[in-house]
């Protein structure tokens, strides 16, 4: 995971674990740039004088009176990097997330930021925001107290395109979630450009709770279905939320019900990754070679993310992987594993990417928990592409860029998939031509 | 008695971290015992030679963790002569991880990477690392065995044996100098994602029947680690029937 998809995960997860803190600040600091020192895939330190950062900061960190100032120490040495998949998941409370760290209910919508304002791109089925009435498109005005301009002037503009998305996300996210069954006043403006104020209910996340070890609680979710393309061919399309385990039960089930479709869509819009050992899986259901998608660059040695592919159907028999065309849609919000396979997929020619460039933040990494309790996820490894192509604070770059427009929303249009439909027609046609 | 060893697979690779590998060495000894010697000696510290060799199947449970990952979940192994092993583990939130081999296939099957039948060089490791017996005949297994220093290793000086494999490649084991006992092992295999070098200490001997066996294995790659804590060993007591392949791994060979 990366540190802007870490902190994505976070913010999926119901509500951050509560523990009693120990202080041990100096033990804490020193086992976490260690850790950093001995396992970073740079030994360069991607040109950071590592030893000159803990000469600076560990008095700091030694000064520390609350777990909240230690926690900042830390974030700024990790920040020092500059690159993705080095964060800090608290153990408990502190003065930056004190009172928030219940993010278990949602009112049921989610918003990107569209042409300079935080538009809703997609209202959830069952969700409170679908009961009042809100629709894709509409433009989120205020949360609670908050204007939307304080949102975003919250967010640092000198961030890059790419990651400033992901801020605005998250600053946005940190307001419309909260506890499960509080409620939270919104402003929107409607495509008529009506003011539309409206208290929403926050409610449990869909999906099946999942938690791996010392992350929170996610909610996995995935969905499946048929459509026309627009020539009226037949189509699938596969989404899911998180690179989880429990997602790889329902996507062979899901991959099993289209064996038959003429193209698939498998819509990374929104995910942020996840478990990158579940690329080899979910490739080997497209792929019938053991084809590496990319490599991950370790201090010691390299390690091929190879597909495996996938032979036998959920109820055990024997199937081919899926040969038709297969078309990936990735966004700002999709990060980490997600761009991993996506650039992966990419790279050796077996899909073809739709939508905007992802968040750019590939680093594997893995976690150490702190002596004061708190869990350093820290990178070990640069993934690179089939095609040496590495995604680290690039990220992939769709073969057809579809950004999301106000107007396609409210008109309920959705541009990426509709190219990504248009391709699969004329993979349809070329096929036949061929014949 | 197959002496269990564990190389990982990729959820470990995503998952954990930390190294406890083999300390600077220290000065060398005027001379170094055979290393053929060592392990004689080792299988006496368990046990004895006939000991060992009168079980004919074993099965070792108790749990699996990653540590820093905050994960830990149920383990066991079951192993039989002449070469059959089956490790079985559940790690919530991740799921059900199995990795198998009856003498002729070898296989896995998970929730990341999905049901594998393994072939050639992965084929061929499990079937070395399958022998039940392969502390008791270590002239058949390898081409040549040599004792090549004392150093620290797990922060007790222990003797270092090189062990080169048919075809190539080596293993290291390490001796305890004081007790005999095997104190652990260093070994490169062949995995989904490529070569993986990972380094196991193995410590907590205690007694189960006639034979020592250790309860704690701490594997290390890269800064990646786990763990396996064993609390019950029973000899002799394997059904057969636990090394068929899953039906997900039948439907491959067909």
């Amino acid at each position: 995971m990366t540190r802007a998809a870490a902190a994505v995960l976070g913010l999926l997860a119901a509500s951050a674990s509560l523990r009693a803190q120990t202080p041990a600040a100096v033990e804490t600091f020193d086992v976490a740039w260690t850790v950093i020192r001995d396992s970073h895939f740079d030994p360069g330190m991607n040109g950071v004088d590592w030893n000159a950062v803990r000469a600076e900061l560990r008095p700091r960190a030694e000064a520390a009176g609350t777990p909240g100032e230690l926690r900042a120490v830390l974030r700024d040495m990790l920040g020092r990097l500059g690159q993705s998949h080095f964060a800090l998941l608290p153990a408990g409370a502190d003065a930056a997330t004190a009172g928030r760290t219940d993010l278990s209910g949602q009112p049921g919508f989610d918003t990107r930021l569209v042409e300079g304002q935080l538009v809703v791109s997609r209202v959830a089925r069952d969700g409170a925001a679908a009961e009042a009435g809100v629709r894709q498109g509409w433009i989120v005005e205020s949360i609670g107290t908050t204007a939307a301009g304080a949102i975003l002037a919250s967010v640092d503009s000198g961030l890059p395109p790419r990651l400033y998305t992901v801020e605005a996300w998250k600053a946005v996210q940190g307001l419309v979630r909260g506890p499960d069954g509080s409620r939270v006043p919104f402003v929107f403006r409607d495509g008529a450009g009506r003011r539309v104020p409206l208290e929403l209910e926050r409610r449990p996340e869909a999906g099946a709770p999942v938690k791996v070890g010392n992350l929170p609680t996610m909610f996995v979710r995935l969905e499946s279905e048929a459509i026309r393309t627009p020539r009226g061919a037949n189509a699938g399309v596969i989404r899911f939320n998180v690179w989880m385990a429990a997602v790889d039960a329902a996507f062979q089930k899901a991959v099993d019900g289209l064996r038959s479709a003429d193209g698939i869509v498998l819509d990374l819009r929104g995910n942020p990754g996840g478990l990158a050992a579940m690329l080899m899986g979910i490739s080997g259901h497209f792929l019938t070679e053991r084809v590496a998608l990319g490599v991950m660059k370790t201090r010691e040695n390299e390690l091929r993310f190879t597909a495996n592919p996938r032979l036998v159907s959920a109820a055990g028999d024997r199937v081919h992987p899926f040969a038709g065309p297969l078309a990936i849609l990735v966004d700002g919000l999709t990060g980490s594993a997600s761009e991993c396979f996506a650039g992966g997929m990419q790279s050796i020619g077996r899909a073809r990417i739709f939508g905007e460039t992802t968040m750019g933040q590939a680093l594997p990494a893995v976690f150490r928990k702190l002596p004061n309790g708190d869990v350093l996820i820290h990178a070990y490894g640069d993934f690179v592409t089939a095609t040496g192509v590495r995604l680290e604070g690039q990220g992939v770059i769709p073969d057809e860029q579809a950004p999301l427009s106000r107007e396609n929303l409210l008109a309920g249009r959705d541009a990426a998939l509709e190219r990504a439909l248009q391709w699969i027609d004329r993979a349809v046609q070329k096929r036949k031509d061929s014949r | 008695m197959r002496l269990f060893r564990y190389w990982p697979g990729p959820a470990a690779l995503v998952l954990v971290l930390t190294a406890a590998g083999p300390a600077p060495a220290q000065a060398p000894p005027a001379s170094l015992p055979d290393a053929r010697d060592l392990m004689a000696r080792h299988v006496e510290a368990i046990g004895g030679r006939e000991a060992v060799f009168a079980q004919s199947s074993t099965y070792a449970a108790g749990t699996m963790s990653m540590p820093d990952v905050g994960l830990s979940g149920k383990l066991e192994l079951y192993a039989a002569k002449p070469n059959k092993v089956l490790m079985r583990t559940i790690m919530p939130g991740i799921g059900d991880f199995e990795e198998g081999f009856n003498g002729t296939v070898g296989w896995s099957v998970n929730p990341l990477t999905g049901p594998t039948l393994l072939q050639g060089v992965q084929l061929e490791q499990k079937k070395f690392d399958a022998d039940f017996h392969a502390g008791l005949k270590p002239d058949e297994r390898y081409e040549s065995i040599t004792t090549i220093e004392l150093i620290t290793f797990d922060g007790r000086p222990c003797y270092k044996v090189r062990l080169v494999r048919p075809g190539g490649g080596e293993d290291f084991f390490f001796y305890d100098a004081k007790t005999g006992l095997k104190a652990g092992t260093v070994g490169t295999r062949e995995g989904p994602m490529g070569p993986i070098t990972a380094t196991s200490v193995e410590t907590d001997y205690k007694r189960f029947g006639s034979l020592l066996h250790p309860t704690k294995i701490t594997t290390s790659v890269g800064p990646q680690r786990i763990v396996m804590t064993f609390e019950t060993l029973q000899f002799d007591k394997v059904d057969p029937a636990v090394f068929e392949p899953p039906a997900h791994i039948k439907a491959l060979i067909k």
